[in-house]
């Protein structure tokens, strides 16, 4: 429990503490933390960040370094006229003739008005730098306006430390900005990423050895190296030949439409179905019956013009061999005709 | 209040001071310190262009104006002098003197303007006081100087009060002689 001469002692404390921070110049507004950039009235931000240092410097009475930040400020925003008065107001406090009078050639170029007002800054500027004969005129004038112009310098001053305080308004979309141009919207958040639920696809479904998909010419054309109108010459007799145990089928090219010139006698696989996994239809037994006439002609798709054991294997089976008849061979010619020849 | 508490409170109302001062540095000047720059300005190119009468009214007016500021009756006094009026000189030297009293050369200027004039009492005064400043040994030749006129002075005058006092007795004695010669 606090007693109450404890209490007092803290308040005491604490008061001192204000108090002493208030002699090394740590006011409460100096404690406060610095609002983020703001591009203030300037448009830019380096541009506003160094008039605040260079008010901020000027409002502790440091002259030099105001007048050095100022001369800073007219380098990056020269069209800025204001600028000009704080390094004229800096400056002669600093006693840096030189920049007096810079700042007053360039009131002279960018506010010619003001030259009238000035008459003491310019008489002052030229008595220090030696100038007397030129000084005497603004002097005089000077002494008859006193009343008039006596506070224009410092009132122009306090005008550049307010636009200097000042944050810059709110941007509205839709609206006419500080550049003339309308305020666009601002950039929305793109929506969340959701990762799409997707049927898995089973390796059935992805290998084409293992599905019945692409079964047309244009897929059997660009995936076989050899494609010819061969003649049926009977089959190579084996033991249990079956669904699953085809025989070698003896076809012998006559017309070579894609591919390098084989061997005319082929040994053709001569498979029952078009992928694996087909079940073998019921009551099916090998026969005669399933093999072609003799001396019919069919169209061969081989994929891998490389001959094995026991003959090519031909595409998607017996989607590989198609009866060699004007439509099927019409439309072959067709898609070579398609690829410009490019076989 | 407590003792203890005294500095506190003034603690805190210099931390309020200096939190002001800060606020509003940029104070426009009164129209009365705007004139006096631009007189003291205007003094400063008269001078640099030897106009000696405007320099002198300038003179006049910032004087009027600021009657105790020792650096412009010290100034106007060197002017005063320059153009050869001793008189007026030697009052602006005793005022310059007279308001900023440590200033050595300023005791000691006075007192030389007045050696120079011949007032060797008021200038042994003042060369004799700025002797004794930090840096007014240089006045120490000075006031020697004084110091033999003075005693020459005082000498000159023991001798013309000794030769005033002399004849009423000395008459008798030299007349005979003289007599004698004739004889």
């Amino acid at each position: 429990m606090i007693k109450r001469f404890d209490l007092g002692k803290l308040l005491a404390k604490s008061l001192s503490l204000v108090a002493i921070a208030g002699f090394v110049g740590v006011t409460p507004a100096a404690l406060a933390v610095d609002a983020p950039d703001d591009v203030g009235v300037f448009g830019s931000i380096s541009v506003a960040r160094t008039a605040r240092e260079a008010c901020k410097a000027l409002r502790s009475n440091d002259f030099s370094n105001a007048s050095n930040l100022y001369r800073q400020s007219i380098a990056n925003k020269g069209d800025f006229t204001d600028f000009y008065y704080g390094l004229l107001y800096s400056a002669m406090k600093a006693g840096q003739w030189d920049q007096v009078s810079a700042a007053l050639d360039g009131l002279a170029d960018k506010d010619p008005d003001a030259k009238a007002h000035l008459s003491y800054e310019y008489g002052h500027c030229y008595t220090m730098l030696g100038r007397s004969d030129e000084a005497l005129p603004y002097l005089k004038d000077a002494l008859a306006h006193v009343n008039v112009d006596g506070a224009f310098l410092t009132n122009k001053v306090k005008a550049l430390e307010a636009k200097t305080d000042q944050r810059a308004a709110a941007l509205i979309p839709g609206t006419v900005g500080p550049d003339g141009n309308i305020v666009p919207e601002p950039p929305k958040e793109p929506a969340k990423f959701v990762v799409p639920t997707r049927e898995i696809i089973g390796m059935d479904k992805l290998n084409p050895d293992m599905n019945d998909t692409g079964r047309d010419y244009e897929n059997a054309f660009r995936q076989s190296e050899w494609i010819g109108i061969c003649e049926y010459r009977g089959f190579v007799k084996k033991d249990h030949i079956g669904f699953y145990n085809p025989p070698t089928a003896k076809f012998y090219w006559i017309e070579c439409l894609k591919g390098p010139p084989l061997n005319h006698d082929m040994p053709v696989k001569f498979k029952f179905y078009d992928h694996t996994g087909v079940k073998q239809p019921d009551g099916w037994t090998f026969g005669p019956d399933k093999m072609p006439k003799p001396k019919s002609q069919w169209l061969i798709f081989i994929p891998n013009a490389v001959p094995t054991a026991e003959g090519f294997d031909t595409f998607k089976g017996d989607y590989g061999r198609q009866e060699a008849n004007e439509k099927n061979v019409g439309e072959i010619h067709a898609i070579i005709e398609a690829h410009h020849g490019q076989i | 209040m407590t003792v203890k508490k005294i500095p506190l409170a003034a603690l805190l109302i210099a931390s309020c001071v200096f939190a002001g001062q800060s606020a509003q540095a940029q104070v426009p000047p009164s129209p009365a310190a705007q004139s006096y720059a631009i007189h003291d300005d205007l003094l400063k190119c008269y001078v640099a262009l030897g106009k000696n009468a405007e320099t002198e009214a300038e003179y006049k007016w910032l004087l009027a104006q600021r009657p105790s500021n020792a650096p412009y009756h010290f100034n106007y006094a060197l002017f005063l002098q320059h153009a050869g009026r001793k008189a007026p000189a030697a009052a602006e030297y005793e005022k310059a003197a007279t308001y900023d009293g440590s200033n050595p050369d300023f005791v000691g200027s006075a007192g030389q303007m007045f050696f120079f004039m011949g007032n060797y009492t008021k200038a042994y005064q003042y060369l004799g006081k700025a002797m004794q400043m930090p840096g007014g040994e240089k006045y120490k030749a000075s006031c020697e100087s004084c110091r033999t006129y003075l005693q020459n002075v005082a000498n000159a005058r023991a001798a013309n009060q000794a030769a005033k006092a002399a004849p009423a007795g000395a008459a008798a004695g030299h007349s005979k002689p003289k007599d004698d010669d004739d004889d």
